[in-house]
């Protein structure tokens, strides 16, 4: 049987990505970008087990994820980021490096820039003093919260 | 004045009457434990006292996608990370249904309303129904 995302009543969602990550519908690549829209709102049911499910496909989802990074949907952009980005390694964000730099240049009340901006910062993709001019910018706009600004800082100490 | 047989009968009738009520309140917890389809099953319908809308208070995410015919989708648990906590009795136009074991919906009382809500996402201005939602976030969690 093939997979099939995330119809009928919300009800049935979570048992329906319980299935496709249990194996008991048949999947291939061409679903991961269906698989990673299912990100879109991680307030819906089954968003939390499928998240685990694509963090342990690796560099299968990139092609998807650099989908959700150019949608423009920055609610989108920001769960992709936040729920795989300390999944993958620095070569799989170095594929993604233009991505990231446009959204992290960027600003939006969800925070996808920021999330963004940490991972150019943790996976050392840009210069140190690259990513702190951005994120001084970013500061002074104030969009958000201290504590997200300081999720970068931490990053770029660690280095 | 009553006689005795009046008087057993009267409490034998009673007896009837709140056993009665004792089944179909079994009978109604029952079907709560066991609907699925919450949409479909009166009896499950229910208000939480609290919901959590992961995520920020931004006009994109108090907002229903073309897949949330149903309503807004929440949560009656804290979930991880950052959420948004609604107090649902503040809610006038709105109402937060509790449709699954942790999930709730956010929908118009008025349902033919649901797909203008919906066609606002990501328009110009906040729509009454976007703005009412925020006006009963109590507090920003998380957890």
């Amino acid at each position: 049987m093939g997979a099939q995302f995330r119809h009928g009543p919300k009800s049935e969602w979570r048992e329906q990505a319980e299935h496709i990550i249990n194996g008991d519908v048949s999947t291939s690549a061409n679903d991961i970008p269906m698989m990673i829209d299912w990100l879109k709102d991680m307030n819906w049911p089954g968003t939390d087990l499928m998240a685990d499910y694509l963090r342990r496909l690796g560099s299968q989802t990139l092609e998807g994820v650099r989908g959700a990074l150019v949608s423009g949907d920055d609610v989108w952009a920001h769960w992709v980021l936040l729920e795989l980005g300390d999944a993958f390694d620095r070569d799989y964000w170095i594929s993604l490096s233009g991505e990231l730099g446009r959204l992290a240049s960027s600003s939006d009340e969800e925070g996808a820039h920021i999330e963004a901006l940490y991972l150019l910062a943790k996976n050392a993709v840009l210069p140190p003093d690259s990513i702190r001019a951005q994120l001084a910018t970013h500061k002074k706009a104030n969009v958000l919260s201290a504590e997200d600004y300081a999720k970068v800082e931490a990053a770029l100490e660690s280095q | 004045m009553m006689d005795n047989s009046s008087v057993l009968l009267r409490l034998r009738w009673l007896a009837v009457v709140l056993l009665s009520l004792l089944r179909a309140t079994m009978g109604s917890s029952a079907a709560l434990a066991e609907c699925r389809d919450f949409d479909q099953c009166g009896l499950a319908a229910k208000t939480p006292a609290e919901i959590f809308r992961k995520g920020s208070s931004t006009d994109s995410n108090l907002t229903p996608r073309p897949v949330d015919t149903g309503g807004l989708s929440t949560t009656v648990k804290p979930p991880p990370g950052k959420s948004q906590v609604i107090y649902p009795a503040r809610l006038k136009q709105l109402e937060a249904i509790q449709d699954g074991a942790d999930h709730a919906s956010v929908r118009p009382k008025d349902m033919s309303r649901m797909q203008e809500w919906i066609e606002s996402r990501g328009g110009d201005t906040t729509h009454e129904f976007t703005q009412e939602l925020r006006e009963a976030i109590t507090r920003e969690a998380k957890h």
